[in-house]
């Protein structure tokens, strides 16, 4: 006997839906800049496109799990969904890949290429976090979860607890809440910290990759608060400045692939793929590392802060 | 088939969403003044430091020049505003009354500004 398992985030849909209507209304009257049209419609295109792609190459990537489960070194046997114990493992070891796989997606230029379409938003609102991508296939970013498999947790199992992980991401992108309880914030993503991971001001470049548990962070050094009366800047380093649908979705490939091809040595190509974003042969652009590196010295030195300007500084027109 | 009508079924869910967010007018911002666009520089140009600038009357471009003579053209980009470090000699030409300033990147586009007199004056020095 074998079990049928939603798919959570296909059951979280018309929630989803919901919040959005919500937060759009409580917008209307508090943050009237939080949301726009384009924005909007470009961020919820994205996430229909990330659900397309899903469907059309899903299919191959649960085959490739269930070929590594045929390797597995402990077997819970045909009743594998009766484990009750792991599930819970399940979700905490899938967290614990997702967090990998997210500190890759910005550390990597093959897996930003893809992920970047999450970031290619400079508002931050619930629509935000449907900006999923289309072409994580294309990546290697699956082969962390192979020892999962290669454990013997069932891939029907790590696919539901991952889509689980996703559905309890996409609270979290939002300016609405500010902080939740002192233990919440301590143990669990929350928006006040995701707001930093979406922010491009250089203190927070790089920081809390958590799906789930923050624990992560704080255990690998990645974690940075919030830090009050400092506006964050959402989305890219050099933003887009467009709401073209394709180009969200592939214009870091394109840039990817244009580097590749003027790359001098084959060395410089296997770099342009696995080095951050930003890495050049001759050192002409910035990456994280270096405007942190910057900003660091500056406030070093200067003994003071980034400009710290009220978000009130750009009117929102009645 | 699913596949189809799931697409076809989200696709007027977000053109519905899509109209109310425009329905409640969400998202309009501008430009008030000179010192909003050197600070908006300032602080999305990584190690910008600027000195004026030329807003456009509508409040939805601009241009701004640091010390070093970099110059920066904004644009609203829905409730945001983005910009580019632009290349000299500056890509503009005039239709009417507008400045068209070319960004150097074609998704990004060209940007639109019409400027007083005194905005023109400025303009026309830098190029």
């Amino acid at each position: 006997m074998d079990i049928s398992l939603p798919s959570p985030t296909q059951v979280a849909v018309p929630l989803f839906i919901i919040a959005i209507l919500v937060e759009i209304w409580i917008a209307r009257t508090k943050a009237r800049d939080s949301y726009d049209p384009q924005d909007t419609f470009t961020s919820l295109m994205l996430g229909l496109g990330s659900t397309v792609a899903g469907g059309l190459v899903g299919g191959f990537y649960l085959a490739i799990a269930f070929i590594a489960y045929d390797f597995r070194v402990f077997d819970a046997g045909p009743q594998w969904w009766a484990v009750w114990w792991a599930w819970p493992l399940a979700f905490v070891l899938d967290d614990l890949a997702y967090y990998w796989k997210h500190r890759l997606g910005h550390r990597m230029r093959w897996m930003w290429a893809a992920h970047v379409i999450h970031h290619s938003s400079q508002h931050y609102n619930l629509s935000t976090a449907l900006r999923q991508t289309w072409t994580g296939f294309l990546t290697p970013g699956f082969i962390i979860s192979l020892p999962m498999f290669l454990l013997g947790f069932h891939p029907l199992m790590v696919a539901f607890c991952g889509g689980l992980n996703l559905v309890y991401q996409f609270w979290i992108h939002t300016e609405t809440i500010d902080k939740m309880p002192r233990w919440f914030e301590w143990a669990l993503n929350t928006p006040s910290h995701h707001r930093v991971h979406h922010a491009t001001n250089p203190r927070y470049l790089d920081s809390n990759y958590a799906g789930v548990f923050m624990f992560w962070d704080r255990m690998f050094g990645t974690f940075t608060p919030e830090t009050d009366g400092e506006e964050i800047r959402y989305g890219i380093v050099r933003q887009l400045g467009s709401f073209n649908v394709i180009w969200a979705a592939f214009h870091e490939w394109v840039g990817l692939a244009s580097d590749i091809a003027r790359a001098p040595s084959w060395k410089a190509r296997a770099n342009y793929l696995i080095k951050p974003p930003g890495w050049t042969h001759d050192n002409s652009r910035d990456t994280s590392d270096s405007l942190k590196a910057r900003w660091l010295t500056e406030n070093t030195h200067d003994k003071r802060t980034e400009p710290v300007t009220p978000a009130s500084t750009i009117t929102p027109a009645e | 088939m699913n596949l189809l009508f799931v697409t076809l079924g989200s696709f007027i869910i977000i053109l519905a969403v899509t109209a109310l967010v425009r329905g409640l007018r969400l998202g309009e911002v501008r430009l008030e003044n000179r010192s909003q666009a050197c600070a908006w520089a300032e602080r999305n140009i990584p190690f910008f430091n600027a000195q004026e600038a030329i807003i456009s009357e509508d409040g939805q471009s601009a241009l701004v020049i640091d010390s070093e003579e970099q110059i920066v053209v904004i644009k609203r980009h829905g409730s945001k505003f983005a910009g580019r470090l632009l290349n000299k000699p500056i890509d503009a030409h005039q239709e009417g009354p507008i400045w068209c300033i070319g960004s150097g990147d074609r998704q990004f586009g060209r940007v639109r500004m019409q400027c007083d007199v005194k905005g023109q004056h400025r303009l026309l020095a830098l190029l």
